[in-house]
């Protein structure tokens, strides 16, 4: 179980007028749980799952892993694994470098290394593709190299940061289903952090709503639906949604 | 106050910086503390030194006008029409690059001075010495350089807004004040300031072809290496290094933050204006070309112009005035300067462009700051700083000083190529558990491949013409062999001149040949 405490951070200590990037956010995971952190652009939540892994600093609170203070331990001992927006591969490597690179250098046998890496390539679908470099895949391809690089160790909270901005419409409807697969399959918590509420609604198991740095809401997606907090959420969340599915339902008739 | 913490990272940084003010900073401060009011007082004053500024002054503006517009002419032929041997143009137009300025001068004096070949063919007399011979020269040694500038500059601009202005119907005057005019005019003001300085900091040319006709860089030349005194060429050098820094800080902050992958249509060729593409690219490739057919006529031939036939004994004469030696010597620098000037700005450029933090602003200041020290400059200035040390008279103050002349811009193709990889790589490592040493070595130094090529030939080429700052460092022993075609020139041994000229121009093409083979193989986008 992962139990965020009262974290905030400030980045300008100096100046005392300069509003926190988080501001006393709280929250719990538990073990196999999705949870997505839901914002517009600019709210926190990347700088919020920056502190979870450790990149960033907390300035004040902690952040507890089954019980054991884990505030400043470095992130590679986190247990934790991160997908950037972004990829992050290494471009001169090929796919299966990519995904065995970091056993290698934590000395495992080249043989287990392989065969790790080999499982990861093949749970993301991307079997036919070890021996290619990264440039030579499409987004939502090089995303999956980034998902089994994640995978290969063993990571039991994986955090995502705006994984699927850069892809289009049914890469991500594919991405999703198989991030929910990797969920069940190796049972890992996962954080989300998506501005997108289709995603975030139909993925998570547990929903926390940012505005400008703080928690506005937790709960799960029929909590927030139902009994949404204020008129931010409402707006942001409710509206949006109902909008989605009206614009929809001209087309479609639900099967009662 | 911020607790600056002692750990690795910090002190190789701070390790760093000291090396940078030691090289760059300490010399200059020490040639300005040279400087008294009266030597000043003295030197400004004297006829010599405001007819010199006068003559500096017309025939750099002359000659920028000259070498940009043609330039422009070049860079418009090759990338905006569909002209066929385009790599056979930018190899020959990029030739003069690869020699010293001197032979620029030397070649127009053995085409056109009183013995000159094309004089001798056509014009009678010769009035190449002087004005029109300084401006012809500083032209044909600069203009390569303004091409390559303005050749990105057209080759990143963006069609889109053209094709918006077509569906407006705005007029071909409308969109040229609109949208080429606004585009073009920072970067090509920043193009004249750098050819400007590049030719009046020059003083190879006008020394050869200039006759009476003095410059500030000759008269800085004469006073502190004919005459040793170093106070008057300091003053001379405070006013070559002002033009140098003008540009210099125009170009800082002016910096155009566009950036490149901005583009979202790269610009059409036109097929229609081919004709002038082609003549513009004869004639300078042709112009080139003859200058050093012309070294070749000197080199080969027994005594020109009166026995033509062909021999080897100007290069026998050569080596056995230490040509030889003077050549390993340079081979030498040249490759050491590469490795030096390569390694130090790398390890730079990782803190400047991927750590950044604490005194990285100021790292990358002090990088790209000997942009704006002439050679003559910082030549002069390490006479003055380093003449008492132990490694003064050796190879070793040549390969700093070239290193340092030619930091800037190696630096900054790899600040450049580091920040264009993806930033979110160290914290992959982080995360991995895999040390920030790794990542650099395992992935950002293999993704920069082809720009570290790029800088080794950069730091190689330029090492092996240079005849600026290495001038006033050389002592018979490390002198590297581009000076000896000033020293041939003085004693009037043409045929050894032009014959230096060519060993230079052979060894540096044989090198760009290498590096273009090993950018082929392997080396591409890793």
């Amino acid at each position: 179980m992962l139990e965020i405490k009262n974290l905030s951070k400030v980045f300008d200590l100096d100046n005392p007028d300069k509003k926190p990037a988080v501001d006393n956010v709280s929250f719990t995971v538990n073990k196999g749980e999705f949870l997505s952190i839901l914002g517009p652009s600019g709210c926190g939540k990347t700088t919020l799952i920056r502190m979870i892994i450790g990149l960033e600093k907390p300035t004040t609170g902690s952040i507890l892993k089954n019980g054991l203070d884990i505030t400043n331990m470095p992130p590679s001992e986190r247990g934790m694994g991160f997908v950037f927006q972004n990829y992050a591969l290494f471009e001169n490597m090929t796919v299966l470098q990519n995904v065995e690179y970091a056993l290698k250098i934590k000395k495992e046998t080249k043989k287990n290394s392989r065969d790790t890496a080999l499982s990861m390539i093949k749970e993301v679908g991307l079997l036919n593709y070890v021996d290619v470099k990264p440039y030579r895949l499409s987004g939502g391809q090089q995303q999956r190299v980034a998902i089994a690089r994640t995978l290969a160790l063993k990571p039991d909270i994986i955090l995502f940061d705006e994984p699927m901005s850069a892809l289009d419409a049914s890469t991500r409807l594919s991405l999703r289903k198989e991030i929910k697969q990797i969920q069940s399959t190796f049972n890992t918590s996962i954080i989300y952090i998506t501005h997108d509420q289709e995603e975030a609604f139909s993925m998570s198991d547990k929903i926390l709503v940012m505005d400008e740095s703080v928690s506005v809401q937790i709960g799960s997606p029929e909590e927030i639906i139902l009994k949404p907090v204020n008129q931010y959420i409402q707006d942001f969340v409710v509206d949006n949604l109902k909008y989605k599915i009206e614009s929809l339902s001209k087309f479609y008739r639900f099967e009662k | 106050m911020k607790i600056i913490k002692i750990n690795k990272l910090n002190i190789s940084k701070l390790l760093l910086l000291v090396i940078l003010l030691y090289c760059v900073l300490l010399p200059i401060v020490m040639m300005f503390s040279y400087i008294d009011i009266k030597t000043f007082k003295n030197v400004i004053s004297s006829n010599l030194f405001s007819s010199s500024l006068i003559n500096s002054l017309t025939s750099t503006i002359i000659s920028t006008l000259i070498s940009v517009a043609l330039a422009y002419a070049l860079a418009w032929s090759i990338n905006r029409t569909n002209i066929r041997l385009k790599k056979f143009f930018l190899v020959l137009i990029c030739l003069p690059m690869l020699i010293p300025s001197v032979s620029h001068g030397m070649g127009l004096i053995i085409l056109f001075g009183n013995n000159g070949i094309i004089t001798r063919l056509f014009l009678g007399s010769s009035s190449i010495y002087g004005f029109w011979g300084v401006v012809i020269g500083s032209v044909l040694y600069s203009f390569p350089v303004g091409f390559i500038m303005l050749s990105d500059i057209l080759k990143y601009e963006d069609q889109t807004p053209y094709e918006a202005a077509e569906v407006l119907g705005l007029s071909k005057i409308n969109q040229f004040s609109s949208i080429t005019f606004p585009y073009l005019r920072k970067p090509l003001i920043s193009v004249l300031f750098t050819v400007f300085t590049l030719i009046v900091t020059d003083y190879g040319v006008p020394l050869s072809v200039g006759g009476k006709f003095k410059t500030l860089p000759v008269l800085l030349y004469e006073d502190a290496i004919g005459q040793l005194d170093y106070a008057s060429g300091s003053v001379v050098g405070l006013f070559l290094l002002a033009p140098a820094l003008m540009a210099f800080l125009f170009d800082f902050f002016n910096k155009d933050r566009a950036n490149s992958s901005y583009i979202v249509k790269s610009m059409k060729q036109h097929s229609n204006k081919n004709i002038f593409a082609y003549i513009v690219l004869f004639l300078t490739s042709g112009f080139v070309l003859l200058v050093i057919v012309s070294f070749c006529v000197q080199a080969f031939a027994k005594t020109y112009p009166t026995d033509m036939t062909f021999t080897f004994n100007h290069f026998k004469n050569t080596f056995s005035k230490n040509g030889g030696k003077f050549l390993l010597n340079s081979v030498i620098i040249s490759t050491l300067t590469s490795i030096a000037g390569v390694s130090v700005s790398i390890i730079t450029a990782y803190f400047t462009a991927r750590l950044k933090g604490l005194f990285s602003k100021t790292l990358h200041l002090m990088s790209i700051i000997s942009l704006s020290i002439p050679g003559l400059v910082l030549g002069l200035s390490y006479v003055i700083t380093f003449k008492h040390t132990f490694f003064y008279g050796t190879l070793v103050i040549l390969i700093m000083v070239n290193a340092v002349h030619f930091f800037s811009s190696p630096y900054l193709m790899i600040y450049n190529a580091f920040g264009k990889i993806n930033n979110n790589l160290e914290d992959v490592g982080s995360i991995m558990g895999v040390s920030k040493v790794r990542i650099f070595k395992d992935v950002i130094i293999p993704q920069s491949r082809r720009t570290i090529l790029e800088m080794l030939s950069y730091f190689f080429v330029n090492s092996m013409m240079t005849i600026s700052a290495v001038s006033f460092l050389a002592i018979s022993d490390n002198k590297p062999v581009s000076l000896l075609i000033n020293q041939f020139e003085s004693y009037n041994m043409m045929e050894c001149a032009a014959t230096v000229a060519l060993l230079i121009l052979s060894v540096n093409l044989i090198m760009k040949f290498i590096f273009s083979l090993f950018k082929k193989r392997g080396f591409e986008n890793a």
